[in-house]
């Protein structure tokens, strides 16, 4: 009795280790290739207070340089489900890359972003139990859009 | 309790879908034009009649003259080819002495459009860019910017050009000058095509398969670099993201920067007219636009089309191809700068051609 213990904590800690060890890349940019804060969006466009507070809570972990991992983010096969999540996410949004697009391009990026959390598609469904912080009020995704819009209209206005 | 069960049934979730991959949680695939107008802008050429502007027309002559060039021989029409949608065809350029570009020449339409010039965006606009080729012993040259300009007093028709191009300047002949006028000339080198009116509200601008290939387009993620007035050229990405690009040698942006984030980061180009603009890619190693777009779903956006799915985009793509501005790019006096008289070197072989 004493030896199937032994042998099943002994096949429970190689497994654990294994997952743990074994999961791929957590695509956590080495300190040399990340982005100066001064490329950041929140900088290079002055984002008021409450935009940076949202951003930052509910978009950054996926969409910066400055991801915050999850336990399971490190443990198979969860892990590859974030770490591919993690590069369409950087595709298509990269707060802290904000220096990489023209101001064209600046304004398509946060009129997506407005319309994705506006239409409920941001955070993803999936993303969200497990994320709680990261819900958005109407308010909040009402402040980003108008920040954003006013940005758009000074520009045009320019 | 319930935040734990509802962990749980999260974690479940995650783990019966890692094996279906990515989600696709946008993008849009609503290919009315009031929804595209939210990613697109339609090109709109100025109603300046431009023939009349003296620095357009200077800009013009400068930009065909061989004379320029250490050898007189090689022009920015050399590789630029007007006729030609702006490209020469050929992966690397031919210039001074038979020297090879390190890179693929872009094509100059549109390129005003462009945040920045240069694949490495290492000049910030068109004038910038201009002082460039002219000075590079591997393309026009010529030893200083001095040379330049004794060259070009040298040509007594340049004098009344210069002088009414800018006639507030005291001494109109200088290097930045003659920037300008190149850098003005190209600003309208401009080509809206069927696109344009499809994003203006005319949809039947489209056939039922160019929309299918906008479609997919957008599905594929493919509008999250291409996008705005010029579906390109207004951002830098990395090159090889998922995926890494298998030609590691030309770093981009990195040699402009020297920071490690920029390795392998290039301006996105443009795709007006890219079905007129191959070879493709910074190193132009890609003969065949289906290939460009197999290599791009695989590289940039971790997917693998079928031919199908190919084609399909293809056929989206040749909409944004628009005729050439003959009459602001014609040549009136030709003596010593013949290349849009001449067939691009490539013509026979890609089927390329003004206006085709």
């Amino acid at each position: 009795m004493r030896r199937t213990w032994m042998m099943l904590s002994g096949a429970i800690i190689v497994v654990a280790a294994v997952l743990v060890a074994g999961c791929s890349s957590n695509n956590i940019p080495a300190p040399e290739t990340r982005s100066p804060r001064s490329s950041s969006m929140e900088v290079m466009l002055g984002a008021d207070p409450q935009v940076r507070s949202t951003v930052h809570r509910a978009c950054y972990n996926c969409h910066s340089d400055q991801p915050r991992y999850p336990w399971y983010a490190s443990v198979w096969p969860s892990s590859s489900l974030v770490h591919s999540d993690r590069q369409t996410a950087l595709a298509r949004l990269n707060f802290s890359q904000w220096d990489r697009l023209s101001p064209e391009m600046s304004k398509i990026r946060l009129l997506d972003a407005c319309a994705m959390m506006t239409d409920n598609k941001m955070p993803l469904w999936y993303y969200r139990p497990l994320h709680p912080e990261a819900r958005l009020s109407a308010q909040e995704v009402q402040h980003f859009c108008a920040w954003a819009h006013s940005l758009n209209s000074m520009a045009e206005a320019r | 309790m319930t935040r734990i069960l509802a962990m749980c049934f999260g974690l479940g979730i995650l783990f019966l879908l890692t094996g279906c991959g990515s989600f696709d949680s946008d993008p849009s695939t609503d290919i009315s034009p009031a929804a595209l107008r939210s990613r697109f802008s339609p090109l709109e050429v100025p109603t300046i009649q431009t023939s009349q502007n003296p620095r357009v027309n200077l800009g013009r002559e400068l930009f065909y003259d061989k004379r320029l060039s250490t050898g007189e021989n090689t022009s920015c029409n050399s590789c630029h080819l007007l006729n030609a949608y702006g490209v020469d065809g050929h992966s690397y350029s031919t210039g001074h002495a038979g020297k090879l570009g390190g890179r693929n020449a872009p094509t100059v339409y549109n390129a005003g459009l462009n945040l920045a010039q240069f694949w490495d965006g290492r000049a910030k606009d068109l004038v910038e860019q201009a002082k460039g080729p002219i000075l590079n012993p591997v393309e026009m040259g010529m030893p200083s910017s001095a040379e330049v300009i004794t060259r070009i007093k040298s040509i007594p028709s340049y004098a009344p050009a210069f002088r009414q191009a800018f006639p507030d300047s005291p001494d109109s002949i200088t290097f930045d000058h003659f920037a300008e006028a190149v850098a003005t000339f190209e600003q309208g080198l401009l080509t809206p095509s069927r696109w344009d009116r499809y994003l203006e509200g005319d949809t039947s601008a489209f056939n039922e398969q160019e929309k299918q290939g906008l479609k997919l387009f957008l599905k594929t993620g493919c509008a999250s670099c291409h996008a705005g007035r010029g579906l390109g050229g207004n951002s830098y990405q990395k090159l090889g993201y998922p995926k890494s690009w298998p030609n590691q040698h030309d770093l981009g942006r990195y040699q402009v920067t020297s920071l490690d984030r920029d390795r392998m980061v290039f301006k996105v180009p443009t795709l007006r007219n890219i079905e007129k603009t191959g070879p493709y890619f910074h190193d132009g190693q890609v003969a065949s636009l289906n290939e460009a777009i197999d290599l791009m779903a695989q590289y940039q956006c971790g997917k693998k089309l079928s031919a199908d799915e190919i084609n399909r985009i293809a056929t989206f793509l040749k909409t944004l191809t628009g005729p050439l501005p003959e009459k602001y790019i014609a040549n009136v006096d030709s003596a010593a700068k013949d290349d849009t008289l001449a067939m691009p070197r490539n013509e026979a072989a890609n089927g390329k051609g003004a206006g085709r």
